[in-house]
């Protein structure tokens, strides 16, 4: 009839062939790549293709991976050893250690392998959801035990070993040399990642050092000023914990502070800390119903335990031999038979 | 000319003489100062009980949502179902992407860009994400497709009805016109808690968020479009008895389909510019990358994966606008003059079957294009050898600019001051309606307990869009008078707008420090594509017919440029200049990440720690001053014409 | 058929409160009112069926206003619209509707045409919304772009056509409903000169079969002319002038009217029953007659052949005579009443 009609017509084949084209090499669809092609970084998870597995009655372990090194390998190891020796079919899922604890007490995430106390959501996670409405459950600890403190690069202390303790912090000609110009006269003291406890402030205006408190507001920001200030050995002095892979590629110092004590800490002195950050005890936390919807898995979450060695070795094959989290977890369970098959329930 | 007694002239309405109003507004200022200087206790600070309350009572409601989660009938019936559809809907999708050979979706890629635009079209799609999988990022492209198609797909759906509601009614425009700047506007982080309360993690709440930020364009452009549809059809169509479903369906939204196509090509675009942030709550794909090599400082591969995200970006892009710019009264016209045209999609489909038989179905991993490296080459080049000038150009930019600017507004100035100030430009600008409406603005700014912060964002935001303007305007001048230039930018210019600004954070601090400063380059790059592309299209939209008289004057190019092309081009660069301050204002939450401190960190802090009713609190300053700022602007911009 | 009686269209704020001022105003075109633009300002007409009445009037005068407040495309301020007895603007949505649909029809000064649409759909619109199956407006559609002599074109756009192409689809168009009524909103004064004077003859052509009852706007005098039976002349928003073309030449009411009818083709407009003498006397009948409503146009080669005078015959029988010296006194002349002491 027109030239529209016959144009419109034969455009509508032409989607039509591709469309039949694409059915046809759909055939394997549900083959989909279980472990992605993509090298570097963890594989991504393509969690698209598990339901059709048979596991019918086991229910889908779903677990927090956050952004760090440490905590994926804690979760490949435990993916791995749920999948192999208890049948399970584990999600990783991404995401935020700010937005977990929603998530963890609705069921949209089974359980959390590494929490670190100091973090401010959670303490109020732990206070809300495990003494509170008790959707959640603690698992434990984890084994690990991490420290924050102020750091500095090496070579500061090499320089000026009087950086070394809090006390040199107090010569207003030694910390000048963390001044910049967001800090004027006084040194700069880089606050990290705004969701950590940091009493920062307190403790440099109670030891009445010459610091001026610079919040970084992430992770990222810190760990780059340090990989620049560090290529050009500049002095820095910031807010970090162990452990953290960045140790592996800085040699990094901790700085002395007054030792930290209860009292100091109490309530009552609110406002007057002047001591160091207590020690971290890192712990696990699950769904309160993953206990009768899947107990194995769940007496097998909170008999993991890591140490330090574990961990920091697992992050060191990640961060310096390029192996991925999830391969980095299988040399480990290779390693360590005897260690993982304590966590197996009976 | 016609005789037109009857056409009365409007009356001018007696309006007070300029120097007289300068003066009362001066009188005003004095007065506020003074106030300051007899109250101290009440005008240093901003009485902190003069307080709205509102993080407590969105605190307070979160602990309800959360506490009533499980049980809540809304949630059980109405979230809960909500959320496992969507869900569901996003898997089928990621399904269908992944399951499907690589060769076929670029078959398909190469195909729809014949159709929409020919071979060029069609070879820049399929070669873009060829390279995407040449990046070892095929899997996750293909996550970040199906949830960006998901997530476009409902955000039409919900924003087109809405903008025809728009169209058709002014006073619904009304309501929903400050509603869409705010959702605009919002950081995206500060709704991320609440959303995942209400919808779960991973993919759900990355769908609901992306929504929320990609719906205005969709309403905005649609409603524009409809109302900018001829008035003289709509009329013949009344003429001819048509009820207004009638209207609307047979004249409005055919004629209005190319601005409706415009919509579906910007919401894409706002939809992928939260793929990162999306990552935070679970949402996989190339954010995820970003995300997760960012924390590692892996420059090299979150570059890959941004790029990655610019491809898809592009590819989107181009063939959504190749979509808007057909022309249905020209189709017939078109399609005669093209050879037969099932050819190429034909030998396409044959290369595709060919590749399907020849390879397997994961992208070869053989085909690597290892980017990562070089560029991590680059980052480390360029902080060793470029900190000598960026160090110094940040000291400045911190000492000289930064720190006067900051104290007058939030130290030196009481705030009654500063709420008369602002009001004062409004009334100078516009009337007393926007004086007003600044001056509530400003007030609420104190009200909600985020004065200091506020001011402090407010001083980074002024200088950095006069840093924005200063670089973008004789870029744009000289876009607008060489085709050259203008290719030469364009790539670069898409690139930097869709890049997650995530990327060159980390080469941005090493090179210029922790503090406001990369904030601010960040911001600057991200605003400045839009000043470019809003200057040059202004100069080139100047009448033909005054470039040609000027011409026919012997005008030299210089004297073109400054005498005609300039002042004539003043509205639409007065426009840049308010699209600039809005994306600025985009990146406040960023800055904060970066040691921008202010509005932004507070975001942060809301996100972070869980402090919804933070987080709530800085989010409504940065949309109020994003309004306020708009507003004036968008005056100014008008009374350039 | 049309009846029009005292229609007022005032722009404004308040355009009710103004036109009860101005309305019962003495001596009202002296008087102002702020921010207000009065349009049309009472008007009154009546047009019989199958007549065409046309509305002239420079541009502003307020005739676009006019004819749409017709079909209430532009809400009347005050006044009565009686179409076949039906007060329009009593009428509900519906009815209106209706009205439009099947008794009114309009064709635009820009054409108005859907330019997503080809010819055949525009053509068909009007059936269309009145829910006409496909195949039936289809046709109905083909039979009138055959009318309008654009057959072939159908499955065009609107944009590959001409102007006055255009507007015989806008023609075609309106024709399709097979309206009581045809409104023309200047329909020819976007063309070229020569393509404005084939569509009114192709108008002229149409109406003498369809003898539709119209109204036609335009701003262009010797175009009302040769449409109109009858002319009314607007200025202001008011009609100075009503009358038949020759009314019009012949006794213009002002000085307004009279700058139009200056430039008029006389030789056209005038007939021999409006300048013959009316005394029979001493002339004898020598077979060289002319009816009374021929134009001074054919008088002419008969004169210039003859001297001698013309009789004019009104329905057969002589009313008068006519000779040289009346048709050039008539031709030149500018008020013929006057001179022919008629
Ligand atoms: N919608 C309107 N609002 C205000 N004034 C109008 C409107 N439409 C027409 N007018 C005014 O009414 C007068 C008559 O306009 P119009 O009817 O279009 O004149 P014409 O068709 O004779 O050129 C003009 O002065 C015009 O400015
Ligand atoms: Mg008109």
């Amino acid at each position: 009839m027109s030239h529209k009609r016959l144009t419109a017509c034969t455009h509508a084949l032409s989607w039509v062939a591709v469309a039949v084209l694409a059915l046809a090499a759909c055939r394997q669809a549900p083959a989909a790549p279980a472990e992605s092609p993509a090298a570097g970084s963890p594989a991504a998870e393509t969690p698209a293709a598990a339901p059709a597995q048979p596991a019918a009655e086991k229910p889908i372990i779903k677990l927090a991976e956050n952004p760090w090194t440490g905590s994926s390998v804690n979760v490949y190891v435990a993916k791995q050893l749920l999948e192999d020796k208890l049948g399970y079919t584990v999600e990783v899922v991404t995401i935020d250690e700010n937005a977990q604890w929603p998530a963890v007490a609705k069921g949209d995430i089974s359980a959390i392998l590494e929490i670190w106390p100091s973090g401010e959501t959670h303490q109020k996670g732990l206070k809300q959801y495990v003494e509170g409405d008790k959707t959640v459950d603690h698992l434990g600890e984890l084994g690990v035990v991490g420290k924050i403190s102020w750091y500095v690069p090496k070579y500061v202390v090499d320089q000026y070993p009087e950086l070394a303790t809090w006390e040199g912090y107090k010569k207003p000609e030694l910390a000048r040399l963390f001044a910049t110009a967001e800090t004027g006269e006084d040194g700069q003291f880089l606050a990290g990642d705004p969701s950590w406890v940091q009493y920062d402030e307190e403790i440099i205006q109670n030891l009445g050092l010459k610091l001026k408190v610079v919040r970084a507001g992430s992770e990222q920001a810190v760990l780059a000023a340090l990989d620049s200030a560090y290529s050009r050995k500049e002095p820095l002095l910031f807010y970090l914990w162990t452990p953290h892979s960045v140790h592996n590629k800085y040699e990094l110092v901790p700085v002395k502070l007054p030792d930290y004590s209860d009292e100091c800490y109490a309530e009552a002195n609110a406002g007057k800390k002047a001591c160091d950050y207590p020690k971290d005890v890192l712990f696990k936390v699950a769904n309160a119903r993953l206990k009768e919807a899947a107990p194995d898995a769940y007496q097998f979450l909170a008999n993991m335990k890591l140490t330090d060695a574990d961990q920091i070795a697992m992050i060191a094959d990640v961060e310096l031999n390029g192996k991925t989290p999830a391969e980095a977890a299988k040399a480990w369970i290779e390693k360590h038979e005897a260690v993982w098959s304590k966590w197996l329930p009976k | 000319m016609a005789t037109r007694s009857f056409a009365l002239p409007i009356l001018p309405r007696a309006r007070s003489s300029r120097p007289w109003r300068i003066a009362s507004v001066l009188a005003l200022l004095a007065g506020a100062w003074l106030l300051s200087l007899l109250v101290p206790s009440l005008t240093d600070q901003f009485p902190a009980h003069w307080n709205l309350g509102l993080r407590e009572a969105v605190d307070g409601f979160s602990r309800w949502v959360t506490s009533n989660r499980i049980t809540s009938p809304i949630f059980v019936y109405f979230f809960d179902p909500l959320s496992t559809g969507i869900d569901a809907f996003v898997r089928l999708i990621e399904n269908a992407l992944l399951g499907a050979h690589w060769a076929v979706i670029i078959g398909i890629t190469a195909i729809a860009g014949w159709l929409l635009g020919g071979w060029r079209l069609s070879l820049g799609c399929s070669l873009g994400f060829f390279l995407c999988g040449a990046m070892g990022l095929w899997t996750q492209t293909m996550q970040t497709l199906a949830l960006m198609n998901v997530s476009v797909l409902f955000a039409l759906l919900i924003g087109i009805p809405l903008g025809i509601a728009c169209a058709l009614s002014n006073r619904f425009d009304r309501v929903l016109r400050p509603i869409l700047d705010a959702m605009q506007v919002m950081p995206a982080f500060v709704y991320l808690i609440p959303v995942v309360l209400f919808f779960g993690v991973a993919r759900v709440p990355a769908v609901v968020a992306t929504v929320i930020y990609a719906i205005p364009p969709a309403v905005r452009l649609t409603s524009l479009g409809i109302r900018e549809v001829q008035p003289a059809a709509v009329e013949a169509a009344r003429a001819f008895g048509s009820t207004r479903w009638q209207i609307l369906r047979k004249v409005q939204l055919p004629l209005a389909l190319p601005a409706i196509m415009a919509g579906v090509n910007q919401t894409i675009m706002m939809a992928l510019g939260i793929v990162v942030i999306a990552a935070m709550v679970g949402a996989g794909g190339l954010g995820r990358e970003v995300y997760l090599a960012l924390q590692r400082l892996q420059v090299g591969r979150a570059f890959e994966a941004g790029l990655a995200i610019v491809v898809i970006a592009i590819v989107l892009d181009r063939l959504s606008e190749a979509l808007s710019r057909i022309d249905l009264t020209q189709l017939p016209s078109r399609a005669a003059g093209r050879a037969p045209s099932w050819v190429a999609p034909l030998v396409i489909a044959g290369l595709t079957a060919l590749c399907v038989i020849a390879f397997q179905d994961a992208f070869p991993g053989e085909w690597q294009l290892g980017l990562a490296r070089p560029v991590d080459g680059l980052v480390r080049w360029t902080r060793d050898n470029l900190f000598f000038i960026t160090r110094p150009l940040s000291d400045f930019i911190t000492l000289y600019l930064l720190n006067p600017f900051r104290d007058l507004l939030r130290d030196i100035a009481p705030w009654p001051v500063m709420v008369v100030a602002v009001a004062a430009v409004g009334y100078f600008v516009s009337g007393w309606r926007l004086a007003l409406g600044s001056a509530i603005g400003m007030f609420m700014l104190g009200w909600l307990g985020m004065w200091s912060q506020s001011m402090d964002t407010l001083s980074q935001v002024l200088v950095t869009t006069a840093i924005t303007v200063v670089l973008a305007l004789p870029v744009g001048i000289l876009a607008s008078q060489s085709d050259v230039v203008r290719r030469v930018l364009r790539p670069i210019l898409d690139f930097l707008q869709t890049v997650p600004t995530f990327v060159f954070l980390v080469p941005v601090i090493m090179l210029f420090n922790v503090g406001r400063v990369p904030g601010i380059i960040a911001s600057v790059l991200y605003a400045i594509p839009v000043g470019i592309r809003l200057t040059e299209l202004g100069i080139r939209q100047v009448s033909p017919e005054a470039v040609e008289a000027a011409k026919a004057f012997g005008s030299t190019r210089a004297q073109l440029i400054v005498k005609v092309q300039l002042p004539l081009a003043k509205p639409a660069i007065a426009l840049s200049v308010n699209q600039m301050i809005m994306m600025v204002l985009a990146m406040v939450v960023i800055a904060g990440m970066v040691g921008g401190a202010g509005l932004g960190l507070e975001a942060v802090i809301g996100l972070t720690r869980s402090e919804t009713g933070i987080g709530i609190s800085a989010g409504l300053c940065i949309v109020i001053l994003a309004m306020i700022l708009d507003r004036i602007t968008q005056a100014w911009a008008a009374r350039q014409r | 058929m049309l009846i029009c009686t005292d229609i007022w269209k005032i722009f404004g704020p308040t355009p009710e409160k103004a036109h009860a001022a101005l309305a019962f105003q003495v001596a009202a075109d002296k008087l102002s009112y702020p921010d207000h633009v009065v349009a049309v300002r009472g008007v009154s007409f009546e047009v019989k069926k199958g007549e065409t009445f046309v509305v002239m009037g420079l541009s502003g005068s307020g005739k676009s206003t006019l004819v749409r407040c017709l079909t209430r495309l532009t809400e009347p301020t005050a006044g009565q619209i009686l179409i076949e007895g039906q007060d329009v603007r009593r009428m509900n949505d519906e009815a209106l509707r209706n009205l439009r649909r099947h008794k009114v029809s309009m064709v635009f000064q820009n054409f108005g045409l859907l330019p997503h649409r080809r010819v055949l759909d525009n053509v068909a619109y009007g059936l269309e919304v009145c829910g006409v199956d496909r195949r039936t407006r289809n046709d109905r559609a083909a039979q009138m772009i055959e009318l309008v002599g654009l057959k072939g074109w159908e499955s065009k756009y609107p944009r590959q056509l001409s102007g006055g192409m255009q507007q015989r689809v806008g023609l075609a168009r309106a024709l399709a409903v097979n309206p009581d009524i045809l409104l023309f909103d200047e329909p020819f004064s976007a063309l070229d000169p020569l393509i404005r004077r084939e569509m009114q003859d192709e108008l002229l052509r149409l109406q003498s079969t369809l003898h539709k009852t119209s109204v036609f706007i335009t701003h262009d005098f010797p175009e009302a002319l040769k449409i109109g039976d009858r002319i009314a002349i607007m200025k202001d928003g008011q009609f100075v002038q009503v009358g038949t073309p020759q009314e019009l030449v012949l006794r213009p009411r002002d000085d307004y009217v009279r700058a139009f009818v200056k430039d008029a083709p006389r030789a056209k407009v005038l007939t021999a029953g409006a300048i013959m003498s009316r005394d029979l006397r001493g002339r004898a009948p020598n077979g060289r007659t002319v009816p009374s409503h021929a134009p001074l146009q054919a008088l002419l080669p008969m004169l210039a052949e003859h001297d001698a005078p013309l009789t004019v015959l009104d329905g057969g029988t002589p009313a008068g005579v006519v000779d040289r010296a009346a048709v050039i006194r008539a031709l030149v002349e500018e008020d013929v009443a006057r001179a022919t002491g008629a």
